[in-house]
Protein backbone atom coordinates (compact mmCIF):
# COMPACT_ATOMS: atom_id res chain seq x y z
CA UNK A 1 0.00 0.00 0.00
CA UNK A 2 1.44 3.48 -1.19
CA UNK A 3 2.82 5.44 1.89
CA UNK A 4 0.19 8.30 1.64
CA UNK A 5 0.12 11.18 4.35
CA UNK A 6 -2.70 13.81 4.78
CA UNK A 7 -1.13 17.26 3.43
CA UNK A 8 -2.20 18.68 7.09
CA UNK A 9 -1.02 15.31 9.18
CA UNK A 10 2.40 16.07 7.36
CA UNK A 11 2.32 19.66 8.05
CA UNK A 12 1.26 19.43 11.88
CA UNK A 13 3.89 16.48 12.36
CA UNK A 14 6.47 18.65 11.51
CA UNK A 15 5.64 21.96 13.10
CA UNK A 16 5.17 19.45 16.29
CA UNK A 17 9.08 17.79 15.12
CA UNK A 18 10.62 21.81 15.02
CA UNK A 19 8.82 22.88 18.53
CA UNK A 20 10.51 19.55 20.00
CA UNK A 21 14.10 20.93 18.37
CA UNK A 22 13.43 24.49 19.30
CA UNK A 23 12.87 22.59 23.27
CA UNK A 24 15.86 20.98 22.57
CA UNK A 25 18.25 23.83 22.14
CA UNK A 26 16.51 25.85 24.92
CA UNK A 27 17.71 23.06 27.27
CA UNK A 28 20.87 22.66 25.82
CA UNK A 29 21.60 26.66 26.05
CA UNK A 30 20.15 26.82 29.35
CA UNK A 31 22.93 23.91 30.93
CA UNK A 32 25.57 25.73 28.86
CA UNK A 33 24.65 29.17 29.91
CA UNK A 34 24.53 27.79 33.67
CA UNK A 35 27.83 26.80 33.91
CA UNK A 36 29.53 29.94 31.52
CA UNK A 37 28.20 32.61 33.58
CA UNK A 38 29.04 30.87 36.52
CA UNK A 39 26.66 32.07 38.73
CA UNK A 40 26.94 32.36 42.85
CA UNK A 41 26.31 28.38 43.28
CA UNK A 42 28.72 25.19 44.56
CA UNK A 43 30.72 24.51 41.42
CA UNK A 44 30.17 20.75 41.45
CA UNK A 45 26.21 21.11 41.81
CA UNK A 46 26.98 23.89 38.79
CA UNK A 47 28.52 20.92 37.03
CA UNK A 48 25.40 18.44 37.66
CA UNK A 49 22.91 20.75 36.98
CA UNK A 50 23.93 22.01 33.85
CA UNK A 51 24.80 18.41 33.03
CA UNK A 52 21.09 17.06 33.46
CA UNK A 53 19.96 20.03 31.22
CA UNK A 54 22.31 19.56 28.41
CA UNK A 55 21.48 15.72 28.51
CA UNK A 56 17.75 16.14 28.71
CA UNK A 57 18.49 18.62 25.05
CA UNK A 58 20.28 15.40 23.78
CA UNK A 59 17.10 13.14 24.41
CA UNK A 60 15.08 15.98 23.16
CA UNK A 61 16.64 16.27 20.00
CA UNK A 62 16.44 12.20 19.17
CA UNK A 63 12.99 11.75 20.53
CA UNK A 64 11.86 14.40 18.24
CA UNK A 65 13.32 12.62 15.12
CA UNK A 66 12.43 9.34 16.10
CA UNK A 67 8.79 10.99 16.90
CA UNK A 68 8.56 12.81 13.51
CA UNK A 69 9.41 9.19 11.50
CA UNK A 70 7.10 6.92 14.02
CA UNK A 71 4.09 9.82 13.68
CA UNK A 72 5.04 9.66 9.90
CA UNK A 73 4.72 6.15 9.33
CA UNK A 74 1.64 5.13 11.54
CA UNK A 75 0.20 8.30 9.83
CA UNK A 76 0.15 6.78 6.29
CA UNK A 77 -1.28 3.31 7.69
CA UNK A 78 -3.96 5.38 9.38
CA UNK A 79 -3.97 3.86 13.04
CA UNK A 80 -1.44 6.98 14.33
CA UNK A 81 -2.66 7.66 17.96
CA UNK A 82 -0.72 10.72 19.78
CA UNK A 83 1.51 9.86 22.43
CA UNK A 84 4.02 12.13 24.68
CA UNK A 85 5.76 9.40 26.62
CA UNK A 86 8.96 11.69 26.66
CA UNK A 87 6.70 14.78 27.72
CA UNK A 88 6.80 13.77 31.58
CA UNK A 89 10.65 12.57 31.75
CA UNK A 90 11.49 16.40 30.42
CA UNK A 91 9.15 18.36 32.85
CA UNK A 92 10.80 15.78 35.89
CA UNK A 93 14.74 16.35 34.70
CA UNK A 94 13.59 19.99 34.40
CA UNK A 95 12.50 20.37 38.01
CA UNK A 96 15.36 17.49 39.35
CA UNK A 97 18.14 19.99 37.60
CA UNK A 98 16.39 23.04 39.62
CA UNK A 99 16.66 21.98 42.31
CA UNK A 100 20.41 20.45 41.88
CA UNK A 101 20.47 24.49 40.87
CA UNK A 102 19.08 25.64 44.30
CA UNK A 103 20.68 22.87 46.34
CA UNK A 104 23.94 24.44 44.90
CA UNK A 105 23.20 27.94 45.73
CA UNK A 106 22.58 26.91 49.28
CA UNK A 107 25.65 25.21 49.80
CA UNK A 108 28.11 27.68 48.48
CA UNK B 1 -26.84 23.89 27.30
CA UNK B 2 -25.76 22.44 24.05
CA UNK B 3 -22.29 21.48 23.23
CA UNK B 4 -22.04 23.89 20.00
CA UNK B 5 -22.73 27.08 22.44
CA UNK B 6 -20.25 25.64 24.64
CA UNK B 7 -17.41 25.02 22.09
CA UNK B 8 -15.89 27.64 19.89
CA UNK B 9 -18.11 27.55 16.68
CA UNK B 10 -21.04 30.16 17.13
CA UNK B 11 -24.33 29.18 16.78
CA UNK B 12 -25.43 28.34 12.90
CA UNK B 13 -21.64 28.09 12.24
CA UNK B 14 -20.49 24.75 10.37
CA UNK B 15 -17.02 23.66 10.14
CA UNK B 16 -17.38 22.93 6.71
CA UNK B 17 -18.47 26.38 5.53
CA UNK B 18 -16.12 29.64 4.17
CA UNK B 19 -15.95 31.97 6.94
CA UNK B 20 -13.53 33.30 9.70
CA UNK B 21 -14.85 30.24 11.88
CA UNK B 22 -13.29 27.64 9.12
CA UNK B 23 -10.71 25.33 9.89
CA UNK B 24 -7.12 26.39 8.16
CA UNK B 25 -6.68 25.36 4.98
CA UNK B 26 -3.27 23.49 2.98
CA UNK B 27 -2.26 27.24 2.33
CA UNK B 28 -2.78 28.52 6.19
CA UNK B 29 -0.79 25.51 7.20
CA UNK B 30 1.80 25.91 4.90
CA UNK B 31 2.50 29.50 5.87
CA UNK B 32 2.56 28.02 9.98
CA UNK B 33 4.68 25.25 8.68
CA UNK B 34 7.36 27.70 6.90
CA UNK B 35 6.95 30.05 9.72
CA UNK B 36 7.87 27.57 11.79
CA UNK B 37 11.45 26.77 9.83
CA UNK B 38 11.94 30.42 10.27
CA UNK B 39 11.71 30.94 13.99
CA UNK B 40 13.82 27.51 14.28
CA UNK B 41 16.57 29.22 11.83
CA UNK B 42 16.45 32.63 14.13
CA UNK B 43 16.87 30.61 17.43
CA UNK B 44 19.53 28.85 16.29
CA UNK B 45 21.28 31.71 14.98
CA UNK B 46 20.33 33.61 18.41
CA UNK B 47 21.50 30.68 20.20
CA UNK B 48 25.15 30.71 18.37
CA UNK B 49 25.81 34.39 18.94
CA UNK B 50 24.74 33.78 22.70
CA UNK B 51 27.15 30.77 22.93
CA UNK B 52 29.87 32.38 20.98
CA UNK B 53 29.90 36.08 23.23
CA UNK B 54 30.03 33.61 27.06
CA UNK B 55 32.76 30.96 24.92
CA UNK B 56 35.15 33.94 24.19
CA UNK B 57 35.47 34.62 28.08
CA UNK B 58 37.48 30.97 27.84
CA UNK B 59 38.68 30.54 24.26
CA UNK B 60 39.21 34.14 23.02
CA UNK B 61 37.96 35.51 19.72
CA UNK B 62 38.15 32.03 18.14
CA UNK B 63 34.85 31.00 19.80
CA UNK B 64 33.25 33.37 17.44
CA UNK B 65 33.86 30.64 14.67
CA UNK B 66 31.08 28.86 16.43
CA UNK B 67 28.54 32.00 15.59
CA UNK B 68 29.53 32.28 12.05
CA UNK B 69 29.04 28.28 12.06
CA UNK B 70 25.95 29.02 13.61
CA UNK B 71 24.39 31.57 11.41
CA UNK B 72 25.50 29.79 8.14
CA UNK B 73 23.58 27.15 8.90
CA UNK B 74 20.63 29.01 10.36
CA UNK B 75 20.66 31.26 6.93
CA UNK B 76 20.99 27.46 4.67
CA UNK B 77 17.82 26.29 6.68
CA UNK B 78 16.23 28.98 6.19
CA UNK B 79 16.40 29.52 2.71
CA UNK B 80 15.52 26.28 2.22
CA UNK B 81 12.02 26.34 3.78
CA UNK B 82 11.71 29.30 2.37
CA UNK B 83 12.59 27.89 -0.97
CA UNK B 84 10.37 24.77 -0.59
CA UNK B 85 7.11 27.00 0.83
CA UNK B 86 7.16 28.64 -2.59
CA UNK B 87 7.82 25.74 -4.53
CA UNK B 88 4.86 23.95 -2.69
CA UNK B 89 2.37 26.61 -2.80
CA UNK B 90 3.14 27.08 -6.37
CA UNK B 91 2.15 23.01 -6.88
CA UNK B 92 -1.02 23.91 -4.84
CA UNK B 93 -1.93 27.05 -6.72
CA UNK B 94 -1.33 24.45 -9.87
CA UNK B 95 -3.72 21.59 -9.00
CA UNK B 96 -1.37 19.28 -7.44
CA UNK B 97 -2.81 17.86 -4.20
CA UNK B 98 -0.14 16.78 -2.04
CA UNK B 99 2.72 19.07 -4.10
CA UNK B 100 5.51 16.86 -2.13
CA UNK B 101 4.49 18.33 1.41
CA UNK B 102 5.28 15.54 3.24
CA UNK B 103 8.78 15.41 1.52
CA UNK B 104 10.81 16.91 4.44
CA UNK B 105 12.87 13.94 5.74
CA UNK B 106 16.28 15.16 4.72
CA UNK B 107 15.86 18.58 6.61
CA UNK B 108 13.66 16.92 9.62
CA UNK B 109 16.76 14.81 9.74
CA UNK B 110 19.73 17.51 9.06
CA UNK B 111 18.51 19.39 11.94
CA UNK B 112 18.16 16.72 14.18
CA UNK B 113 21.66 15.70 13.68
CA UNK B 114 22.53 18.96 14.42
CA UNK B 115 20.62 19.84 17.71
CA UNK B 116 22.20 16.58 18.57
CA UNK B 117 25.75 17.51 18.17
CA UNK B 118 25.19 20.95 19.56
CA UNK B 119 24.15 19.53 22.69
CA UNK B 120 27.12 17.00 22.32
CA UNK B 121 29.82 19.19 22.25
CA UNK B 122 28.19 21.08 25.04
CA UNK B 123 27.78 18.22 27.20
CA UNK B 124 31.39 17.57 26.13
CA UNK B 125 32.60 20.94 27.44
CA UNK B 126 30.71 20.76 30.65
CA UNK B 127 32.90 17.26 31.44
CA UNK B 128 35.96 19.21 30.17
CA UNK B 129 35.41 21.84 33.10
CA UNK B 130 34.41 19.28 35.39
CA UNK B 131 37.78 17.65 35.05
CA UNK B 132 39.30 20.82 35.43
CA UNK B 133 37.63 21.76 38.32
Amino acid sequence: MPHQVTPQVALANERTFLAWIRTSLALTATGGALVALDPPVHPGWLLVSGGVFVLLGIVTAIHAWIGWRITNRDAGRGDWEPTLPLGGVIAVGVVVATLILCFGAFFA
Amino acid sequence: MSRRSRGRLPDGADSHDPGPMRPPDAFDLRTLTALAWRRTSLRIGAVSIAGAQLLVLYYGPAAYLLAVLGLASALIMHLSASRRYVKVSHGIRQGEHHAGIARAGVRVGVLSIFAGLVALATFGWIVLEAYVL
